[in-house]
């Protein structure tokens, strides 16, 4: 998976692309790792458009990434869901647990 | 190991019936710091190949009774499992007879007299070489073992899981069910129980990952499932004790999505409750799908308690059929050229099977569907049987109660409006009457 990161304010963009899967752990850790130290960054958005699979692995990952950023005070929210990365979402039914746009 | 460190020591054996010769080369690797071992002769080397174990040959061509070349071929056809370097060290100067020596199997030729430093420097090199080929036999002995014992591991655990997720449950006449995991574990976990009044729960859940990390995560499931089952508690207040359990045992980024569902035959209803699972379905005798409950919750052992939602559905039928539960395994089975089962292709499958036969077909539409691909996700799927039943039937008559001294007993249990709003009815009476000990026989049985 390729995860690159834009951040614009207070908001940094995480643009995945690829398959978000359990081989994506280490990656996407160090994806937002140093986004979490910064006090400035108040929002984290996870781009989905050019994910073309997820796993309950990623799932995981996500929950992870949400209870570290909640601890900052920071939010986590999901944009760009299409297809069965959409469908995957829906049937966890993570609209509970994430802001989904 | 790099290519510069230090040469190990290493155990040279010197082959030469010129007793000058030997003492040279001996000087040589012994100043080096190696271990020398000599013999006059071929059959003298084939011996002391075997007593010693040298790393490492030097070996000269014309000698009495064996000459290198046969002695060095002798060595190659004996049971090895390392490889030893033959130096050929031989006066023999033509290029046949050092390609001789590379074709019976020799690493290198050096011709005598060989500069002093020139076989300074091949002998360490040999060295060097022979420490990393040390070092990589090492690493695959280590690797070995470790492969061993995480297959007794394996065995163990597969034993353990094997008994502990076995019920007599999953031996119910209305079900049938299948889990095929993707590797020796499977993340995914089938249950199924009676409980007081004939009421048949069914669970299928299924871990985050795979293997035996998903196999452990669904592992507090099945007994919170099964004791809370035989009590008589309801649905929404077993999902939420699945949840707190789940929740306190792991950690953040593991979750079980599940669905839980207890089919009343004798007042046909079934009652439903998904977190993160595909649609649970209803299939009619003929194939027609007529009710879905799709997830409704995120999976279990996500949310704190205080956040989580038990709210179940409850449909009468009045119809028979069968009710259908497959893991995302089922519907993300992927073909070769990344085509999706999907619902709807499941839905055509139990379409297309009758009434008895839908868990084969739904096993062989992914077998199908996979085209000999390995899946690579775990596998499970429970169909019951869900019959209109003309009478009721008990399972099992057990004696008769009356036969006893305390058969005249009689209680009264009286609740309120504010006790019936905080407490499981079934569970709680049954936890007073289970006291009675002519009683117990019956627990499970009769309502």
């Amino acid at each position: 998976m390729q995860i690159s990161e834009k951040i614009d304010g207070n908001t940094a963009r995480l643009s995945l692309e690829g398959r978000f899967d359990f081989h994506s752990h280490r990656d996407f850790r160090a994806s937002y790792d140093a986004l979490l130290g910064r006090a400035d960054i108040r929002d984290i958005l996870i781009d989905f458009a050019r994910v073309d699979y997820l796993d309950s692995s990623a799932l995981g990952m996500l929950l992870l990434l949400r209870e570290k950023a909640e601890a900052g005070g920071k939010k986590v929210r999901l944009t760009k869901l299409t297809g069965s990365v959409k469908q995957v979402l829906e049937i966890a039914n993570f609209g509970k647990l994430f802001a989904i746009e | 190991m790099s290519a510069n460190a230090q040469a190990k020591p290493i155990k040279i054996l010197v082959v030469d019936d010129t007793v000058t010769n030997i003492k040279q080369l001996e000087a040589v690797a012994r100043k080096l710091g190696h271990e020398v071992v000599t013999a006059m002769d071929g059959v003298e080397a084939i011996e002391k190949y075997q007593a010693e174990a040298p790393e490492l040959i030097i070996m000269d061509i014309m000698m009495p009774r064996m000459d290198g070349i046969e002695a060095a071929r002798r060595i190659r056809e004996l049971p090895c499992d390392r490889w030893v370097p033959i130096i050929f060290y031989s006066a023999l100067d033509s290029l046949s007879d050092i390609l001789r020596g590379f074709e019976i199997g020799g690493d290198d030729y050096m011709v005598k007299p060989a500069n002093l430093q020139v076989i300074r420097a091949k002998i360490n090199g040999y060295a060097r070489a022979l420490g990393m080929q040390e070092q990589s036999l090492h690493y695959a002995r280590e690797l070995a073992a470790w492969r061993d014992e995480a297959e007794e591991q394996n065995k163990l655990g597969q034993y353990i899981i094997g008994r502990l997720l076995d019920s007599k449950g999953l031996r119910d006449p209305m079900i049938q069910w299948r889990n095929t995991p993707a590797q020796s574990f499977s993340g995914d976990l089938v249950c199924a129980a009676r409980g007081p009044g004939e009421v048949l729960y069914v669970m299928l859940a299924d871990a985050a990952g795979h293997g035996l990390s998903a196999a452990l995560t669904a592992l507090p499931l099945t007994q919170v499932f099964h004791g809370m089952v035989f009590k008589g508690f309801p649905i929404h207040t077993i999902a939420e004790e699945l949840n707190s359990k789940l929740k306190a045992f792991l950690p953040i980024d593991r979750f079980v999505a599940a669905s839980l569902a207890a089919i009343d035959t004798r007042n046909q209803t079934i009652e439903i409750w998904n977190g993160g699972n595909p649609e649970v379905l209803f299939v009619d005798d003929d194939g027609q799908v007529t009710m879905r409950w799709p997830s409704r919750h995120p999976p279990l052992g996500i949310l704190p308690p205080e956040l989580f939602s038990g709210a179940t559905e409850v449909v009468n039928y009045a119809r028979p059929g069968e009710l259908v539960m497959v893991s995302d395994g089922i519907i993300e089975a992927e073909s070769p050229d990344g085509q999706r089962l999907n619902q709807a292709g499941l839905d055509a499958l139990l379409g297309q099977a009758p009434t008895g036969l839908r868990l084969a077909a739904i096993e062989d539409g992914v077998k199908r569907q996979l085209a000999g691909r390995l899946e690579h996700d775990d596998l499970s799927v429970l169909v019951v049987r869900v019959p209109i039943e003309r009478r009721r039937t008990l399972r099992a008559q057990p004696a008769a109660a009356t036969a006893h001294s305390l058969s005249e007993w009689r209680m009264e249990l009286r609740w309120g409006a504010d006790e019936l709003r905080g407490i499981d009815v079934v569970p709680a009476m049954l936890g007073f009457i289970g006291q009675i000990k002519p009683l117990q026989p019956h627990q499970g049985s009769c309502s």
